[in-house]
């Protein structure tokens, strides 16, 4: 009989972290097979902050005409093809298709000619939506691009009427084009990143990438496009043209996005992210114990006779100074993750004239780094570098000590929280733009004159953001 | 083992945690974790008690110049106390409750412990003490900033210092590392790298070495069968080692091996006699043997590496490299030295 009484008279609590979404329910409804309870959560969540459960209270999904995160979860690559607004319609899989991946969505093949056509027509499913302008489009993809090429991008280019994106034309800068002209933006470097192109009106385009407005593109335009948005491929009119192996994750076209749109589809993005993934870390390394595993840590030290790495129950770097004005050393692991939360405890006591950081690194200097550098009474500092020079510049208000948590989001929120008092202590958030892509490892380097250590234990990365989570 | 904020401590690096941890450590052993803790007064380590730390700096208050921690009962003694970290524990005397000086210029500080030399409350002064114990540990701590000494231990047997990070940001003088007085014997003290003001260690055995315990027979006792190994000077300014003997007191059987020093003032010292009445002789400073010393750097007013001003028998240095351009040895003269050899030489020439 306990069993019974436990059920009886006690409200059962709801599932759902948000209240369920009709637009949710329909969703599902069209779905040939049902993904998993945390990930219907996870899915409605998004859906409920893109439909006015925001900060804001803006309801972007209405302003949409087509929207396929190609990312949430869906078990199967025929569910991931439907377009969340009006789950009656689905984009469409080239002959030879794009692979599809779980929480990842769909990558190109560019030597195959792979793509997606998204089934979205701007003059067709706009209809009265769009007048002359106001047409927006947006996608949230990767790619592991090394080289640069003019012929990678997404979008339709019919005649003069053009709308498109190439992540990565040149070398530091994307193209975006539209009605016959293009431009180039800001300083890009690969990776992950969501681009948004609003036509605002006949004569001025914005360009967001993530949530930042990039530019704002002076066009005397003379028409819009007519024909199906692909992506992985540009609709030349006829036919599928300048394919790209890039993966995308999200698709979205509508009318009139403005910035607050940009930011909620960011934000709920961001989450769906982290929502989706499981625990599983992608680097859990506790440090204890006196050995180091070289199976995931490389010891670069061109200065033998200075520096030296141990593991005492942290990693220990010593250095008894360098003789170079360049990082002459590190100690590093790889991965790679376009976003993720990165939690650690250091141990970095200062001496002036030494240049100490823990880098979490994009590629080769563009990173985000907790730092010592040699003004007296300096703290710990967390910075964002673009190249050599930093672009960011936090004071963690902690000297020689701080347990630590980064969070990067899809989108490029780069937040900053120290363990205070048995709770994340939100230090500041920094919104990246230009230096953006996936992290590819962590590393402690020293430069400078003078003897010094630092050590870090309790090193673990994930792509679940875990807010109470103890180092 | 118990976690001392279970009895109350916080971890905002802002509460005074002495009270909740004095409370924990009379139930058992405890753990200081995550977070920064402040105490205003020294933990006192009853017998058969471990402090373990990790992911965890204990501060000292402002304005607090007791130890961090020192063992419970002096007159009776203690057994068995530890204090080890676990990975990312740091030991902090808080830089404001330091004084900025210049050691080679201002003495100024002596006006602010009047007690440094015999007084009460002398052993304070150091971010820990032990004083009569059997049977200790030291290991895997960071060491920031003190008043003086980072730690005193006396009379005190069958002990483990290892792994142990020195450090300071406001220099200050007599800021030596770990120093060891008179009645210490059979300890080990091993991987030791960091930063110190002055002397890096001190063998104490003369009636006035003057951070001890005050109390009757404090400077009575023989320093003997202590080892020192896999030692990183990154800097110090004065001595490595200083051995200071005298009144009937012996220091022996002492070994030193793996030694690096980047900066120093000299490695061994014997002439600090204001700090005993009775000159050794030398058979009171005998059998002490190092092997493997590098000195990089040197400073270059300051003493030879190795610098006499006491009798001595049987020093033997092994595989010694100076780059520093410094001399060797000096002596003050007139020293009965018998069996001092450097790399096979025998000193003085």
């Amino acid at each position: 009989m306990n069993g019974i009484g436990i059920g009886i008279g006690r409200k059962r609590k709801s599932y759902w972290s948000n209240p369920l979404q009709d637009k949710y329910k329909s969703l599902l409804a069209a779905v040939s097979q049902k993904p998993s309870k945390s990930v219907q959560n996870a899915q409605n969540t998004f859906m409920y902050r893109i439909s006015g459960g925001n900060s804001d209270s803006r309801n972007t999904l209405a302003k949409l005409s087509c929207i396929i995160p190609y990312c949430a979860g869906m078990p199967l690559a025929v569910d991931a093809l439907l377009w969340w607004n009006n789950p009656v319609r689905k984009a469409t899989l080239s002959v030879h298709a794009p692979d599809y991946t779980l929480l990842e969505g769909f990558t190109g093949d560019s030597a195959n000619s792979a793509y997606i056509n998204t089934g979205f027509n701007p003059t067709d499913d706009g209809g009265t939506l769009y007048t002359q302008n106001n047409c927006s489009v947006g996608w949230w993809f990767r790619n592991t691009r090394t080289t640069y090429s003019s012929t990678k991008i997404h979008g339709i280019a019919v005649s003069t009427n053009k709308i498109y994106i190439n992540p990565w034309h040149s070398a530091t800068k994307a193209r975006i084009g539209a009605n016959g002209e293009y431009y180039d933006l800001t300083t890009v470097n690969g990776g992950s990143m969501l681009f948004t192109i609003n036509r605002k009106n006949a004569t001025t385009i914005n360009a967001f990438i993530d949530r930042l407005l990039t530019d704002n593109i002076s066009n005397n335009s003379v028409g819009l496009l007519d024909g199906d948005i692909y992506n992985l491929a540009l609709n030349n009119g006829t036919t599928a043209a300048n394919f790209t192996s890039d993966t995308i994750g999200l698709f979205y076209a509508g009318s009139e996005l403005d910035q607050t749109d940009v930011n909620v589809i960011c934000d709920a993005l961001d989450q769906l992210m982290f929502d989706l993934n499981t625990s599983v870390a992608v680097l859990n390394y506790p440090a204890d114990g006196t050995l180091i595993d070289t199976n995931i840590w490389t010891i670069t030290n061109p200065n033998t006779t200075s520096v030296e790495f141990e593991q005492n129950n942290a990693i220990i770097m010593r250095s008894l100074g360098v003789s170079s004005t360049a990082d002459a050393n590190n100690i590093k692991a790889t991965f790679d993750v376009p976003y993720g939360v990165f939690i650690g405890s250091l141990v970095d006591i200062y001496k002036a004239t030494v240049y100490r950081s823990l880098n979490y690194r994009f590629g080769n200097l563009n990173r985000f780094v907790i730092q010592r550098y040699g003004n007296l009474n300096q703290n710990l500092m967390f910075r964002l570098y673009n190249g050599a020079s930093y672009i960011y510049d936090l004071d963690i208000g902690e000297y020689e000590f701080v347990i630590f948590k980064i969070v990067y989001t899809a989108t490029h929120r780069l937040s900053f929280y120290k363990w205070s008092n048995d709770a994340w202590l939100l230090i500041d958030s920094y919104i990246t733009t230009n230096i953006c892509g996936n992290v590819k490892s962590i590393d402690m380097s020293s430069t400078g004159y003078l003897a010094t250590e630092t050590h870090l234990r309790d090193i673990y990365i994930t792509k679940k953001d875990f807010n109470t989570l103890t180092p | 083992m118990i976690d001392i904020r279970l009895y109350g401590a916080k971890a905002d690096g802002v509460t005074d945690c002495i009270t909740a941890i004095s409370a924990a450590i009379l139930v058992g052993d405890i753990i200081i974790q995550n977070g920064t803790f402040v105490i205003s007064e020294s933990i006192k380590i009853p017998s058969n008690r471990t402090i373990y730390g990790k992911n965890a700096k204990l501060k000292m208050a402002d304005g607090s110049y007791d130890n961090a921690f020192r063992n419970s009962d002096f007159d009776g003694g203690n057994v068995n106390v530890k204090v080890i970290g676990l990975g990312n524990f740091l030991i902090d005397g808080n830089t404001v409750n330091n004084i900025e000086v210049n050691p080679f210029t201002d003495i100024s500080h002596y006006t602010r412990y009047p007690n440094i030399y015999g007084g009460d409350n002398v052993y304070k002064y150091n971010l820990f003490f032990f004083y009569n114990v059997t049977g200790f540990e030291v290991s895997g701590i960071n060491f920031i900033d003190r008043p003086h000494f980072v730690g005193v231990i006396a009379w005190s047997s069958e002990g483990v210092i290892d792994n142990i990070y020195l450090n300071y940001y406001t220099l200050t003088l007599n800021q030596d590392g770990i120093d060891f007085a008179n009645g210490c014997h059979n300890i080990a003290y091993g991987n030791i790298r960091g930063y110190c003001g002055d002397d890096w260690t001190g063998l104490g055995a003369g009636d006035k070495f003057g951070f001890n315990y005050y109390s009757d027979g404090w400077n009575i006792g023989d320093i003997h069968d202590i080892s020192f190994s896999n030692i990183k000077v990154f800097s110090e300014l004065y001595h490595l080692y200083i051995i200071i003997c005298g009144d009937g007191n012996k220091v022996y059987n002492i070994s030193f091996d793996d030694i690096l020093i980047n900066y120093c003032g000299g490695v061994l010292y014997t002439g600090y006699t204001s700090f005993r009445t009775v000159a050794p002789t030398k058979e009171d400073i005998q059998n002490i043997t190092m092997d493997n010393i590098l000195v990089k750097t040197m400073r270059e007013d300051h003493r030879a590496a190795f610098s006499l001003g006491e009798d001595c028998q049987d020093i033997t240095i092994t595989n010694f490299t100076n780059e520093s351009g410094e001399p060797d040895f000096e002596e003050t003269g007139g020293l009965d030295i018998v069996n001092f050899t450097i790399n096979g030489t025998a000193y003085p020439l």
